[in-house]
């Protein structure tokens, strides 16, 4: 997993972009429920929304947005990841 | 799917379009294009356009439905003033026969620009062709002559690339035949080799420009690139080796050993664009985007695309310029065989002017 943090908050429509971009297709959007523990906010917060993607059977990524903190949370490949940042980066 | 048409002018044109059309074949042999199809990476419709049937009949890849013949006995003779005028009477033919192929996102046009179909009919091609598809980028590949292969190539090739550069295509991408001359000893070779070469590349590009990558560029971003400098460009590539890192990979596409023309890109680079195929175990990310930071200092703006292939790291690299030297040279050499060209025509009609003085005043007497 790799987490960022980001200026400007990235759309939902930017990461499925991005990602079917990247051969991904989307197949679940849901409002996130993960906590992330801050550690400058000494405190869980909610990560907002949790984008579910796949390419092949194995090769999914999960893309989740914290708002409050302003981070974004990429599980999967970690080459792809870095990958998705970037492509992310210039939409 | 991008709709790519790729169009192959003259006889230089249409044999990297028959290059093309073989790589689209596969392994197949000779008589693949019977029995399979081509699989291209794209939507890619191409056809070959020539004024000497002969030519269009000396293509062993290209389908005959794919070959157009524009009627004009055999050829224009490398004479431009008769190729305008060819194209001219034959606009329809040739436009209607291109609208048949549907609607397209980007257009290839490949010529030389030194022989007389190709380089008479890619600048006017481009004018009509801009009032039809008017969302199509048009990128011009076009071949420069070898220079010592006469006046009238050179003095095509002069004209040809400034009536090209008039018409405002999207870019224009050099391939110098002399420059290329270096890939085998004798012509025959050297001309096939070079025709294989840079239908590689275009397949390359074009594979890269429909896939959904690893890191993204995409049409938008090649037009950038285009638009680049004085939009004239060219292309190079390298193919890595097992134990050598990404970095020099991608430095080695624009080494001059693997340029289709003569530049020094890290001098004379407006806009790049980077596109790498390999195993992911090669694609090292960060120090991919860590050599193309770099190179941007230098080059100006560098677009990457990356994407996931089997085997070792392959670049290609495709560029504009600020500045073309190289061109400037050529379009010396071109001026002076002009000039000399000239004097020996003053000079022989002089000498027959003489001749004939001698019965200036005489009548036959039989």
């Amino acid at each position: 997993m790799i987490i960022r943090q980001y200026e400007d908050r990235p759309s939902t429509e930017s990461v499925t972009y991005t990602l079917s971009k990247m051969g991904f297709k989307v197949f679940r959007i849901e409002d996130g429920h993960d906590l992330y523990y801050s550690n400058d906010a000494r405190m869980y917060t909610e990560n907002d929304i949790r984008v579910h993607a796949k390419k092949k059977f194995f090769d999914k990524m999960v893309i989740e947005l914290n708002n409050e903190m302003r981070l974004i949370f990429v599980h999967g490949d970690e080459t792809e990841a870095k990958a998705f940042l970037d492509n992310l980066a210039r939409t | 799917m991008l709709n790519i048409l790729v169009l192959g002018l003259g006889q230089c044109g249409n044999r990297i379009l028959d290059a093309m059309n073989r790589e689209a074949f596969g392994r197949g042999g000779a008589f693949a294009k019977y029995y399979t199809r081509q699989k291209f990476p794209a939507s890619v419709k191409t056809i070959a356009i020539n004024t000497a049937i002969n030519d269009l009949k000396g293509l062993v890849d290209t389908r005959a439905k794919d070959r157009l013949h524009v009627p004009h006995l055999h050829g224009v003779g490398a004479n431009r003033s008769i190729g305008k005028r060819v194209f001219g009477e034959n606009k329809e033919i040739i436009m209607s026969e291109i609208d048949k192929r549907g609607t397209f996102d980007l257009i290839f046009i490949i010529t030389s620009a030194a022989g007389g179909s190709g380089s008479s009919f890619a600048p006017l091609l481009v004018r009509e062709l801009k009032e039809t598809y008017t969302n199509a980028p048009i990128i011009c590949i076009t071949v420069l002559p070898f220079r010592e292969e006469g006046s009238i190539f050179l003095q095509n090739a002069a004209f040809c690339l400034k009536d090209l550069i008039d018409e405002k295509p999207a870019g224009v991408l050099l391939v110098d035949n002399q420059y290329l001359k270096k890939y085998a000893g004798d012509i025959k070779s050297a001309y096939d080799k070079i025709n294989t070469t840079t239908a590689r590349r275009l397949l390359f590009l074009i594979e890269a420009l429909n896939s959904e990558m690893l890191m993204v560029t995409d049409l938008g971003d090649l037009k950038t690139v285009m638009n680049g400098g004085i939009g004239i460009g060219t292309m190079g590539f390298y193919e890595a080796s097992k134990d050598s890192t990404i970095k020099s990979a991608i430095l080695g596409s624009f080494k001059p050993s693997g340029l289709l023309f003569p530049t020094n890109v890290y001098k004379e680079g407006a806009r790049a664009m980077l596109i790498i195929k390999g195993d992911k175990k090669y694609l090292d990310l960060d120090l991919i985007t860590k050599t193309i930071e770099e190179l941007s200092n230098e080059v100006g703006q560098v677009f990457k695309g990356v994407l996931v292939q089997r085997g070792k790291p392959r670049v290609l690299s495709l560029f504009t310029l600020n500045s073309v030297p190289e061109l400037e040279k050529l379009y010396a050499i071109a001026a002076e065989a002009i000039r000399s060209e000239r004097e020996r025509q003053d000079k022989s009609k002089s000498q027959l002017d003489s001749a004939f003085s001698h019965i200036e005043d005489l009548e036959p007497i039989y």
